[in-house]
């Protein structure tokens, strides 16, 4: 009987058990770097390499599950299943489902975005930036206005990559697997 | 639910539990587990069980229905 060969000697049930065990460390990992990075906001008026390690852990966690073999459908906002046709409708739904997503990404950024400016005792690069450029505004202005320039920004960029991620690649990935399946299957 | 068929099948093989998890690769305690109906198995490792046994899906896997009991029963008389 054929074995697979194993890098990690472990069977399918350690390997479930790990995965699963994985998925806590990770959570308790950007927990800390969460609480780093505010700390660092906080304190120094700026973020470093911790929101820079948050962010970039989700585009990793995507690569890792695709070189592993995932191909789904792609989901929405309530992990439901995205329609994959081209038609109008589907179109619409899916570009729904994107703008929902980019402002729950959007408004968290501005949030914390009027924390930092409010609670920091140095002003973050954003507000000193601004600073240059409308000198006469006062401090509260300053700050709605930065808030909303960060969340047109996070919205602008969350659609745009979700877009891109999911029509470009995800999309045609699932449904060049549809029709290899069912031509097989045939 | 226990799976004791798989340990009888097993039984009848002379093989102990640690035989049984080299000859599919797996360690001792995933077939315990599997025995003591703990853990379910892939297809896959329930195939390499098989063989390993001598036995089919059927025969180690499939549950009865209870009208397929009742049917087998009447037949043994």
């Amino acid at each position: 009987m054929k074995r697979e060969k194993r890098i990690l000697k472990m069977d399918e049930r350690q390997l479930a058990i790990q995965g699963k065990a994985n998925g806590v460390v990770m959570l308790f990992l950007m927990i800390c770097l969460c609480a780093a990075a505010i700390y660092r906001a906080v304190t120094e008026g700026e973020t470093g390499w911790e929101l820079i390690a948050l962010l970039a852990s989700f585009p990793i966690m995507m690569l890792a599950r695709r070189l592993y073999g995932d191909v789904e459908t792609p989901r929405g906002f309530k992990n439901q299943p995205l329609p994959t046709g081209r038609a109008r409708k589907d179109r619409r739904t899916r570009a729904g489902n994107y703008a929902i997503e980019a402002l729950f990404f959007a408004v968290p950024m501005a949030l914390i975005d009027v924390g930092l400016s409010v609670s920091s005792p140095q002003e973050h690069a954003l507000l000193q930036w601004m600073k240059a450029w409308f000198p006469t505004l006062n401090r509260v202005p300053l700050i709605v206005v930065s808030t909303l320039l960060v969340f047109a920004a996070s919205f602008a960029i969350s659609y745009a990559v979700r877009y891109l991620v999911t029509e470009l690649i995800l999309l045609k990935q699932y449904n060049r697997l549809q029709e290899k399946i069912s031509d097989s299957a045939e | 639910m226990k799976n004791k068929r798989l340990k009888i099948a097993r039984i009848e093989m002379e093989l102990s539990q640690e035989d049984l998890a080299k000859a599919v690769g797996v360690t001792r305690q995933t077939i315990g587990l599997i025995e003591s109906g703990n853990y379910n198995p892939t297809l896959k490792l329930c195939i390499d069980i098989c063989r390993a046994t001598g036995k089919t899906l059927n025969d180690l896997f499939w549950e009865e229905s209870e009208d397929e009991k009742r049917k087998a029963n009447s037949e043994n008389g």
